[in-house]
Parts: structure tokens; sequence; C-alpha cells
């Protein structure tokens, strides 16, 4: 047994989830399988993340690397203080017990215990809270998930959506910073997966980290931002904002094929007659597009397009683009661009942009 | 030609990848089925071999159907009696006791048996081993156990001292067995064989003491024989000989056999319940690999299997693993089979025709070995089978035993607050599988049962012996040939250092008379002094002998064999010395069981009826050091003494040889039991193995949820651990109550077989904790490696459920 | 690897050039679905899975079903391939009620008109991809010594497994399973094959093989019906259909 003194500290509420070049790689009989390619994220306080990607997108494994369930192949996972991969699986058990609540797809309840024992679990074996208050501190927790008349009940005598609201009690216990939830609702009907998200939407309000894993776009259009994957890589969330009708390959091709400008306050972004690189993406901050023709500017903020038009057509631009205030542009290659609105069949949503003036 | 032209069908493959895929539990399979199987043919084949070698040596060896005890005669009698109706051959038999010096320098006595028959025709031939067949003029044949204890052979010259005291020297001629004697032997097992001619050259007058008889037709019918017996008694009694003692054996009939057999019986039984046992066994492994397999019976549905067509796969899987076992328990249990005969002839001294397979015992094996099996898997293959393929392959969260109610033994466990939630997952997966637990409860307690039942078995029987040897308890025997006056050999016994006390006892033989006064039996009167402390007897009705008594005997329980409805207060008409008088019996004492009379007056009244004197022929002395060395020692000084003062010795004996010679008798029969105990613990060990890496395998998920809620290793450990201690406790409570009639009744069965009277139940601690440390032991490595294993697998692997 | 489906071994009618055409001219639907309905008892109260679905579906169509979780995809799928029983409403292959037949009977008729694919692939852990594909062929009735184990081969050569014909399916990647498992639903060349989620543990590119077999099975003639949750389908398929909360609609129709 590892020295106590060895654990990691409880983090304080307000401290942050950062990974660092993330890249886990299995081993199968067919030969390694790259299934995270460097991620880098931050996660802090309040917010309530969706890591959203397709099947075999590599979204599990990420959250499987924070929760400490498995261990990056290079790279860090910093929670807090703790280097989460950096502890032994036994030490790395303990930590999770204290710090993180997880809510898995299929509920995960141990079928031999009822929800209130359920609940009280994760107290008996962190410890943390006194004996005496954990019986009074799980019936609280069922209560807040609308479970206060079945804690009795054993886990199959309930409906799925009642024993996910039951894990989420349990992922509570010991009144975890963190909640990381894997694919939450994916056994569950609409309006059931609507109360789960309604619950999470509260405890990001108290101040938790909450990160919940969902293929379902219009449940992770409930959080506060998303985290796109795509094939181990996470797309540039201002691609995937701004060319949402791509698919996700060609999201991440995008974003391959993309680089940050930074612009100062006034700083000029394109001008009149000059030809285009490529086409911009705000990512953050206000730019102001003056047309040649019409002298009334236009402002316009992050996720939006500049340059479609001018760009496809092959002609000079028509405005000039300046930043309003220090901001963030991406510039998408224009080859790759030209390739990947050729290849999407639906152009016509680009005509749409029609607030692109360049 | 294609590759596939020599290949097998695919639904054949998947058995045979089924076989050889998961090792582990095919072996576990396999050795469920063959330890029931190996067990069974190691008895059935000891069952066919040992009486039928036993009785084939015995028949063999023209053995004697009649054998009397009589007053010394010659040749003229042998003659007279080989003369009479119904007799084939007739020989006399005399037995001189001498003393031999052993290779290591000590004297121990040596019966050296004479017969006037050449040895090749001899009545209770021996079967010669090496060197000459008969022995010459002043020349020895010894008896093999002899010539094996001593390592004596051929060539080697005995010095032996004589009744006498002058030493003689013989030459061993050669070695041979005794095939007739049996069991009995053990008690005087030093003999070896001489011609008749040697007697005079032993300073002994040239008579005989015993005569054999072989009829000449109905040589295996008792009726028979009993009339030749009949016939031999009127030629005696025409000459004026009286009959001290007569035997009656068919010539087909070991007259060890029907102990052995009954024994065997047992065994057999025991045999049966091992079966019983591996039987719930492959039931539970079987249970438990067709619910794995539920997703590859839903998937061999989905491509168009029928449910007769998955239930024939299955059955063939299980007839091979049935296969599979054959081939480890058949020439296991033939090899078994043979060396537990081997024992059984080494004990009994009988020589075995040679190893061979018994087609019967084999035939049973194969039936069980398939059988079982089958009967144990039917039902979970049919059920298995029936399987929707909706079920199957979406198989997790509607197709798990989850539990919507709390059973009664949960929510009796769920009062017991105070447990943390923890200890309740580890109580309640206990009671999860109810089946499992059921059949594995039930072998490990039978287990458990009869192997602590084994060590009571042998205590009761060490038991047994204990109280036999209550009527022998003096730690030295000293016989004479004649009586002689008490106050003097009781000096003389007194003036050797360590003697505690002497006492005089009255020994003769006895003739039963019927209402005509005609001899019909032959009895052995003992006469202790009146409340001897060397007596305890097992009195099982009326009384004991007292000091008052006249004509008054306690008999002992083979009274009621030869007389049936006799009781006590019944008179039986006695021939002691010249005088016929009726005695009344007033009490019943058990002995050993054995056929012959025995029968308790007191000394006074007995020495009266025998004409001694204030003189005994034999003495019975207790010293301080009761250790057969002590004893031993002793008996020599006494020897000694006595001899040096020219006393007619016939055998200075110390006490604990003849209580040593029984219970290594009987250790000899705990020896079988114990294997039979082993037997059935490893029946139980196995199935508790297998359970408990069952329980924790389908647990695995369960385990990656606690690690993920923050369970660390050593608390998973714990988890896994106090089920399987629960379930081994649980088990070991339950055994050690069962073992309470079970040994009454294994003790009595093998009580009544061998000394015909049910066995006074004992208990020793022994048994029950061997069995609660193979218990935990098992507990703990059977659900160790597999928790291990188990908390190893990093989550990820055990959650991922797509 | 860039995978082509070019030497898939033939159902009775490849002469015909396209396939799908016939459908046009032959009114009588492969497959219909008459008011379906599934009811599952659950202990919290009964679900209803299908609300009364009425569909048919034609020869070498190749069909997609979208829908969300929970929608009754699979459900829909179960019907249709006879693992789980209709709770009312009837579902006729041709001229078989399939809704009527016993289990036995509708595995039979399963492993002989219907070849089904599963997200998670669902081999014999314990066979060889060779000997997987040959079970159903022994099930069924219709294996024989030699040439069933050459049409085997055939298969596997056409989705390009022919090296691994000897591999246990955990000694291949999942790409690889997948098509082996579709290998297997061609076996006894059904008319109708049923895939749930084929692509959903497939990497993007690997997915796209598989639709690529697709297209090519039902440009010859064989009925494809995929489910699944992806959207991105909606371009491959000629027919497309929504499940929502247990009720079916039409979305785009070659028809």
């Amino acid at each position: 047994m590892a020295v106590t003194s060895a654990l990691p500290q409880v983090p304080h509420m307000g401290e942050s989830i950062r990974m660092r070049k993330i890249v886990k790689k299995f081993k199968t009989v067919a030969g390694d399988v790259t299934v995270l390619k460097g991620v880098d994220a931050e996660f802090h306080p309040g917010e309530f993340v969706g890591v959203v990607g397709k099947s075999g997108s590599g979204k599990s494994t990420l959250v499987n690397m924070l929760t400490g369930i498995d261990k990056p192949t290079s790279g860090e996972v910093q929670i807090g203080d703790t280097l989460v991969h950096k502890l032994s699986e036994s030490d790395r058990s303990r930590w999770r017990g204290l710090n993180l609540g997880i809510v898995f797809q299929f509920y995960q309840l141990l079928p031999v215990l009822s929800l209130l024992e359920n609940t009280m679990l994760p107290m008996d074996i962190a410890g943390k809270i006194p004996p005496t208050e954990r019986e009074s501190r799980a019936l609280d927790l069922l209560r807040q998930v609308g479970l206060e008349h079945d804690v009795h009940k054993l886990p199959a005598a309930v409906s799925g959506g009642q024993q996910q609201a039951a894990a989420i009690a349990r992922a509570l216990a010991n009144d975890p910073p963190f909640i990381i939830a894997d694919e939450p609702t994916g056994n569950l009907d609409s309006r059931t997966a609507e109360s789960i998200f309604g619950i999470f939407e509260g405890l990001a309000a108290q101040g938790k980290t909450i990160l919940v894993v969902t293929h379902d776009p219009q449940l992770a259009q409930r959080t506060s931002r998303t985290l796109l994957l795509c094939d181990g890589e996470v797309i540039h969330p201002a691609v995937a904002a701004a060319l949402p009708w791509l698919s996700h390959p060609q999201m991440l091709r995008a974003t391959h094929h993309s680089r940050p400008i930074h612009l100062d306050a006034g700083q000029s972004l394109a001008k009149t007659g000059e030809t285009l690189e490529g086409v911009f993406v705000i990512v953050s901050g206000t730019l102001e597009q003056t047309h040649a023709d019409s002298g009334e500017p236009l402002r316009l903020g992050a996720n939006r397009i500049l340059g479609h038009n001018a760009f496809l057509m092959g002609r000079p631009a028509r405005a000039e683009v300046a930043a309003v205030e220090p901001s963030e542009v991406l510039l998408l290659d224009g080859a790759v661009y030209q390739d990947l609105a050729a290849h999407s069949s639906l152009r016509a949503e680009l005509a749409k942009t029609g607030e692109d003036w360049l | 030609m294609k590759p596939w032209q020599s290949y097998l069908r695919p639904s054949w493959r998947k058995v045979l990848s089924d076989l050889i895929g998961n090792r582990t539990r095919t072996l576990l399979v396999v050795a469920s089925i063959a330890v029931g199987v190996f067990a069974v043919g190691m008895i059935a084949g000891s069952y066919y071999i040992i009486p039928s070698d036993m009785n084939d040596s015995y028949s063999s060896a023209n053995p004697a159907n009649i054998q009397i005890q009589t007053r010394p005669f010659d040749e003229n009698l042998i003659r007279a009696v080989e003369r009479t109706r119904g007799v084939s051959s007739a020989d006399g038999e005399r037995t001189v006791s001498v003393r031999m010096k052993t290779p290591d320098g000590d004297w121990v006595s040596l019966s050296l048996i004479a017969r006037t028959q050449p040895f090749a025709e001899r009545i209770d031939l021996v079967k010669p081993l090496s060197g000459a067949v008969e022995p010459g003029k002043n020349e020895l044949i010894l008896e093999k156990r002899t010539a094996e204890k001593y390592s004596l052979g051929p060539g080697d010259v005995l010095e032996l001292k004589l009744e006498d005291d002058s030493i003689r020297r013989m030459k061993i001629a050669g070695t041979a067995q005794d095939l007739t004697s049996g069991i009995g032997g053990m008690f005087n097992n030093t003999k070896g064989y001489i011609s008749d001619e040697s007697i005079e050259w032993l300073h002994e007058p040239y008579y005989f003491s015993r005569l054999l008889v072989r009829v000449a037709e109905g040589d295996n019918d008792p009726a028979a024989i009993q009339a030749v017996a009949d016939n031999v008694k009127d030629t005696l009694a025409k000459d004026g000989y009286e009959i001290y003692q007569i035997q009656k054996n068919p010539t087909n009939v070991h007259p060890m056999e029907s102990i052995l057999q009954a024994i065997i019986q047992v065994l057999l039984y025991l045999g049966v319940l091992i079966v019983f046992l591996s039987g719930s066994l492959i039931s539970n492994t079987l249970t438990a690999l067709l619910n794995q397999h539920l997703p590859q019976i839903g998937v061999m549905k989905l491509v168009g299997a029928q449910r007769r067509q998955i239930i024939r796969l299955y059955l063939a899987l299980i007839l091979s693993f049935g296969l599979l076992s054959l081939v480890i328990a058949i020439p296991l249990g033939s090899w078994a089979a043979y060396a537990l005969s081997d024992f059984a002839a080494g004990l009994i001294n009988f020589p075995l025709r040679g190893f061979r397979i018994v087609p019967q015992a084999i035939l049973i094996q194969i039936a069980i070995g398939l059988f079982v099996p089958l009967l144990a898997g039917i039902w979970p293959v049919v059920r298995g089978a029936g399987v929707t393929v909706d079920s199957a392959i979406s198989g997790g969260s509607h197709m798990q035993e989850a539990p919507a109610q709390k059973s009664l033994v949960d929510q009796g466990l769920g009062r017991l607050r105070s447990l943390s939630r923890p200890l309740l997952i580890s109580v309640r997966n206990t009671f999860r599988r109810k089946g499992r637990l059921v059949l594995t409860l039930l072998t490990l307690t039978l287990g458990g049962a009869i192997f602590i039942s084994v060590f009571n078995v042998q205590v009761s029987l060490n038991h047994k012996i204990e109280q036999i040897t209550k009527y022998f308890s003096a730690d030295v025997n000293l016989d004479f040939n004649r009586p002689y006056p008490i106050h003097q050999v009781t000096a003389l016994v007194r003036g050797v250092d360590e003697v505690v006390s002497v006492e005089p006892w009255a020994i003769g033989q006895a003739n039963v008379l019927n209402e005509k006064d005609e001899v019909v039996d032959s009895l052995t009167l003992l006469g202790p002094p009146a409340n001897s402390p060397l007596v305890t007897p097992i009195i099982t009705e009326g009384r004991w002998i007292q000091a008052d008594d006249k004509n008054a005997l306690t008999v002992n329980e083979a009274f009621m064999r030869k007389v049936p409805g006799l009781k006590v207060g019944d008179t039986i008409r006695l021939k002691v010395g010249t005088r016929k008088a009726d005695w009344t019996v007033v009490g019943i004492f058990q002995f050993t069981g054995i056929n012959d009379l025995i029968a308790y007056s007191h000394y006074d009244h007995l020495a009266r009826t025998l004409n001694y004197t204030a003189s005994a022929a034999a003495y019975r002395i207790t010293t301080l050091d009761h250790s057969l060395e002590g004893q031993t020692r002793l008996a020599q000084q006494i020897d000694a003494r006595f001899r040096a003062r020219g006393y007619d010795i016939n055998s200075v004996e110390a006490g604990a040889t003849i209580t040593n010679s029984v219970t290594e008798y009987i250790g000899v029969l705990t020896a079988f039991l114990v294997v039979m105990a082993l037997l059935t613990a490893s029946v139980g060990s196995i199935g508790m193995a297998g359970t408990l890496s069952m329980n924790v395998m389908e647990r695995t998920r369960e385990i990656g949820v606690l690690r993920a809620i923050g369970a660390y290793d050593t608390m998973i450990l714990r988890l896994v651990l106090v089920e399987g201690l629960l379930i081994g406790l649980i088990s070991f409570v339950l055994g050690a109550l069962l073992s309470f009639p079970i040994t009454h009744v294994l003790a009595d069965v093998i009580s009544m077989a061998i000394f015909s009277a049910p066995a006074q139940t004992a208990f020793t601690l022994q048994g029950f904790v061997i069995w609660l440390g193979v218990v935990i032991l098992l507990s703990v490595g059977a659900s160790l490696i597999p928790a291990r294993n188990a908390s190893r697998m990093t989550i990820r692997e055990v959650l991922a459920y797509e | 690897m860039m995978f082509e489906p070019t030497k898939l071994p033939l159902p009775v009618d490849a002469s015909t050039p396209v396939a799908a055409l016939t459908a046009l001219h032959n009114p009588k639907p492969l497959l219909s679905l008459r008011q379906v309905v599934k009811v599952y008892p659950t202990r919290s109260g009964d679900i209803t899975a299908l609300k009364g679905i009425d569909a048919e579906f034609y020869r070498g169509e190749f069909v997609g079903i979208v829908g969300k979780s929970g929608a009754g995809k699979s459900t829909l799928t179960h019907m249709i391939s006879g693992v789980d029983q209709v709770t009312s409403g009837e579902v006729w292959f041709e001229d078989t009620p399939v809704h009527t037949l016993s289990e036995d009977q509708k595995a039979l008729w399963r492993g002989r008109h219907v070849g089904v694919v599963y997200q998670t692939f669902q081999l014999m852990p314990s066979l060889s991809l060779l000997d997987n594909i040959l079970l159903p062929m022994e099930f069924c009735g219709t294996y024989q010594r030699g040439k069933s184990e050459e049409r085997a081969l055939e298969l596997l050569r056409a989705v390009e497994l022919e090296d691994h014909a000897f591999k246990k399916p955990s000694a291949i990647s999942g790409g690889q399973q997948q098509r082996a498992a579709i290998a297997r639903a061609l076996a006894n060349d059904p008319p109708l094959i049923v895939a749930d989620e084929p692509t959903g543990n497939l990497d993007t590119a690997t997915a796209e093989t598989i639709f690529s077999l697709f297209e090519t099975l039902a440009e010859r003639g064989t009925t494809i019906l995929i489910v699944s949750h992806d959207r991105s389908l909606e371009d491959r398929v000629s027919r497309l259909l929504t499940i929502t909360d247990g009720e079916l609609s039409e979305m785009r129709s070659l028809r």
C-alpha cells in the first residue's frame, strides 16, 4: 500500500483541468491504433462542457484519461495540483473517489444494493463524510434527483432514467468538484434525457465542473461549450461553429489547414483589392468590415466567416477588414477550403453568409 | 486435394475450440468429472479384484475344511480320520514354540509348524517363494512376512533357543507364503515350516495337536462339511479324543472375505457419494459456461441455428469433457484399484494375480463419465438453447440476473444496519446466485463432513481398540506349561525392579455340551481374580463376575451368535477338565467380535474346578513402564529369571504387542478411509475453487465500477475475500454439523464389519481443524487469484460495454 | 487502404444489369410491415417502442432509417429480422408471415433469407473467419463439404480478407471484423441485409469502405436496410426514412 502522504490533496473549488498533448495508443493484434493524437484541452470551474464526436472519435477515451480510468501513452493530465497519470492504479482509485463523480451510460449501479445503499457506498469507501451523516446526506442527494420515494428499491425495480438519476446522486456522494458523464443519456428517451441534463445544469450553476460525453447534438447544445472530436483530434470550435455543414473529417481537415492570426485593436486583416490567401473564421473579438460602396461598416463577432465569396470566385477583396478590439482569427488554407466546398453538397447554405462583404 | 477435404464441419470446430480455447475451464470441468470417475474406478476395480484374488488364492491352497484341536495324537489317528466317510485327506499339525535370534540380536518367539504330508500336496498349501520347496531334516522354510521383517532368506542360519534353553542352529532352506491363515496371522506372524522329522531334534516329543481335514465332496457346501465334521467327531470319540475346538470353512471363501467386502462396500457408498458431488460440481460449471455462451448462442440463432442444433452442439461439448476425463480417470482408476488391492493383499497375505484391467469397472466408469455430465448439463443446455437472439445479443442491461426484490436473506441482512455498504455487497453477492451457492455448499458440506468423519471414525476405532485392550491390561503376560505355586512365582516376580503387581490367572479350555452330553463346541475359560484391575469389561447385559459366584460365567458376544436367544440367567452345560456341570450366564460382555467363545469366571472358582491348589499356570504382571520397550525389557528379565530356576515357561510377552498389532490393522483400514476423505475433499476443493473464480469473473464489471467510484486495491480484495470466506465458513459449519451423523453411520458400519459390534463413536478436533484450515486456504486462494486478475484489469476494459 | 468491392460472388440474378431498377417494375414488395407495434413491459410500466409501423421494401433498395437513440431503430430491425416477436401487427417476407413463425422456424428462415449485421460485429470469437462464414450454411442445411468452403473463401476474397481466412476475429481490426460479418451475412445469399449501426464502431475511412460494399450489393439486387443515428448516411442511400418515438416517416424515396 502506498503511503498516505503520497495521496493527492483534495482540490479546492475553482481548480481547473488541464490536458496537454495527450496521445493514446492501443495495442491490438492487428497493430497499434492511435485513438488520441495529441489532444490539448482545458476545463474551468462552473463550465458545463459537452464532449462531442461520432463513435470511435476518441471521446470516451479522452474522458477515461481524465477520470484516470486509463493512462495516456504520452502527455499530461493535471487536475488541480494532481498529475493524474502519475498516480498508481490504487491511489488513482482513492483520488477519484474523492474528486470525481462519474456517471456511466449503463448506470452501473450495484445490483445488490438499494438506491440509498448505492449512494452511500462511495462515502463508505472514501471515508470523507462522517459515518453519522452518510445516510441523511444520501437521502438529501436522492431527493435532489427526485428519487425520495424509491430510496429502498433495488436498481432493477426502477426505470432506466431513475437508475441514472440515482447514479448521479451516487456521483455526488463525496461532493466532488468534477462530474464526468459518459453518454449519460444514451439509453434514455428524450424526455428523460432532458431532465438528466437539467440536473447537470443545476450542478454547473453551483460551480462544479461538468463534462458530458454525448453524440446527441441537440443535447450538446445545452452545454456551455463543446469539445468536438474526430478521429482522435479536437476540431477547432470556431471551425465547427462557422462551418456546421461540413462532416467531422472535413472539419478536422479544415482545422489542420488553418493558422491563427492575432489582431490588436485597429489592426487590419484585409484591404480592398488584395488577393486572399484563404478564408477567415473569427475565433474571438470583433472585426469591422467597411465596404468600398456603402459607407456604413458592419461588425462581426466570433464564429463568422469572412472572405468566402471573394476566395471562391477568385477575385480580390472588396472591403476593408480590421479588428475593433484585440481579436483572434483563423485563416483556413485556400486550396483545402476550395476542395471542402466542392465536396459539400450543401453549397447553397454558404449563400446565407450574405454578411460576408469581402 | 483442397485443404478442407479433411476438414471438420464448422460446428465441430466450435466444439473443439471451446475445448481448447478455455483451458482453465476445460481443466476444471474435466477434473470435476474425473475425480468421481476415478474414485468409482478405483473402488469398483478393487471390489472385483480383492475378493476374487483372495478367494482364488485361498481355494488354490487346498485349505482345510475342518480344523480340530484335541489332545496329542499320532499318525494312527490321522490314518483313522482319513478312512472316515467323506474325508478326502487329513493331516496332523504340530506347532513347536522356540525363540529365534534376530539379526539385531534380539530373541523373539518363533512358531515352527510341522506336518506329515509332503509340501506339494499338503492341506493349507504354502506358496514357495525362494529356495527349496520342502524343508529337509533340521531345516526350515521361513514364512514370507517373517523373512521380510527380519530380511532373512535361503542360506541364512537361525540360532534357536529351545524350551529347555538349549541352542539349535537351523538353516533356512527357503521362504514361502502362508495363503490360508489370513488376518489371524497378524497376531502371530513370526513363523516357519519344518518337516515332522525335525520335531524331536528340537527336543520335543513327537505328536500332533491339531487335526486338518479336507472333505471329498461338497467342499464349498457348509452342510456337507458339517456332515463330514460329524463323522470325524465320531472317529475321534471312538478313540477317546475330546475336541477342544473345531472350525469349519468352505474352500471357496477366504475366512476374511466378508469383513473385507463390508469395508469395500463402505468405500463403494462413498464412491457413489463422490460421483454425486462431482455431478453437482459439473452442473455448476456447465451452468456458468452456458451463461457465458449465451451471446454466442444468440449469434448462432441469428445466422439460422435451430434449438436442437444448439443443444446437439453443447451436448457434444459435454460428452467431449466426459471423454477427456475418461482418458485420465480410467488408467488412473485401474492403477489405483490395483494399488489398493495390493495394499489389501499385503495386509491379508495373499498374492494378487497381477495387474489387470477390470472390464466391469471400466464399463461403470464409462457410464458414469458420460452419463453424469450429460445429466448435469442437460438442463442448463436446454435452457441456454432457448434464449432469444434479442436478449442474448443486446445482452447487458436487461439480461442481467439483477434481482428486483430483496430476497429473504437480504432482508434479514438488511436489518444489520451496522454493516457497511462494502460488506453488504459481499454478503449479498454471496447469496446472489442461489442455485450455484446451494450446489457449492452441498459439495463442500458433504466433502467436509466426510473428511471430518473419517478422522472421527479413526478415533472411534482406536477407542474401540482401547476398550478391547482393557481385557489385556497387563504389562507382561507370563505363561507356564504347568501350574506353579502362587507364592513362589509372586516372590520371584516381585524380585524384579519396577514390577508393581502380580496376579495369578486360571486359564483353561472347556467343551460346550448339548442335552445328551455330546461335545458341540469349545471355549476358553479365563479366570482372573475377582475384581482384578486388569480387566475393564464392557458389559452389554447382566453383570461382571463376583467373588462369591459359583459356576457363573460372563460370556462374550460370540455366544449370542452360537446360541441365538441366549440371555442372562440361562445355563450352559460345560465340561471343564473332567467335570461336567451347568454354568449360569450372569452377564454378556462385548469383545472384539471374533467368533471364538470366551467366558470369564473368577480365579478361585476356576482354579478349584481345574484342580489347582494355590497355584496357577498364568500370571499377569503390571509394571511402572507401560511402553512396549519397557514391557519387553522386563519380560526378558522375568524370562531369564524363571528359566535360570528351571521353570517350564510357555511364553513371556509384553502386553502392548497385542494392542500394537491391532492398532496397526486398524491404521491400515483408516488409511483406506483417508484416501476416500482426500478424494471427497478434492471434489469439494475443485468445487469451491470453481465457484469462487466463476463468481469473481462474473463480477469483473462490478469491480470496475467500484474502482471507478474510489475503491482501492485492498478494499476490492477484501470484498472478494469476505465473499469467499463466507461461503467457505458456511460450508464448514454445515459440514461440521453433518459430520456427527455421518461419523455415527460410518463408524457403525465399519465396526460391524470388523468387530460385529456397533462402534462407540468418538470425536476428535483434528478433523475439524484440518478441514477448517483447508477451507480457509481454499477460500482465500480461490478468490484471491481471480480477484487479483480482476483488479489488474483497467476499468476501461471492464466497462467497455459496447 | 482503399477498398473496392468488385469481386463479390454474385447472387443468382447477377445477370440483371441494374437490379435496383427491377424493383420499379416489380410491384410485389420483398418485405412489408403492417401496423407493427412493439411494447416492452418493464417494471416501471410498459414502453411502446413501435407505434404501428407500416412500410414496404423492394428488391434492390438501399434504405436508410435514421433516428435518435431510443427512437425505436433497433427494435424495428429486430422485428424485421425476426429476432424478437411483434406485440401486434404483421411482418411479411414475400409470402412468408414472419410474425407467425416459431423461434426455430424464424431462425431457419432468417438464416436463409436475411443477413444481419450488427454494430458490434457479433462474430463467433472461437471460430476462424472461414468457419464463421460456414456456420450459417451448416445451420441452414446448405453446407456442402468443399463447395461451401470455396464459396466462403470467395466471399472473404470479395471483402479482401482472404489472407485472414484462418484467423480468429480477435486477431483482426474492427473494420475487418465488420467486413467479415458482412461476408457472413451473405453466406446463404440472402435477398435482404439488415444492418444496425454497422459503422458505429468504425473510424471514418473504414466506415466508407463498408458503405461502398453495401452500395455494390444493392446495385446487384440485394435489399439493404441500414439503421443509424448518423445522418451522413443520408447521402448514400436510395431511400431515407426517419423514426421518431416509434413512428416511421418517409423522407426521400427512389420511387
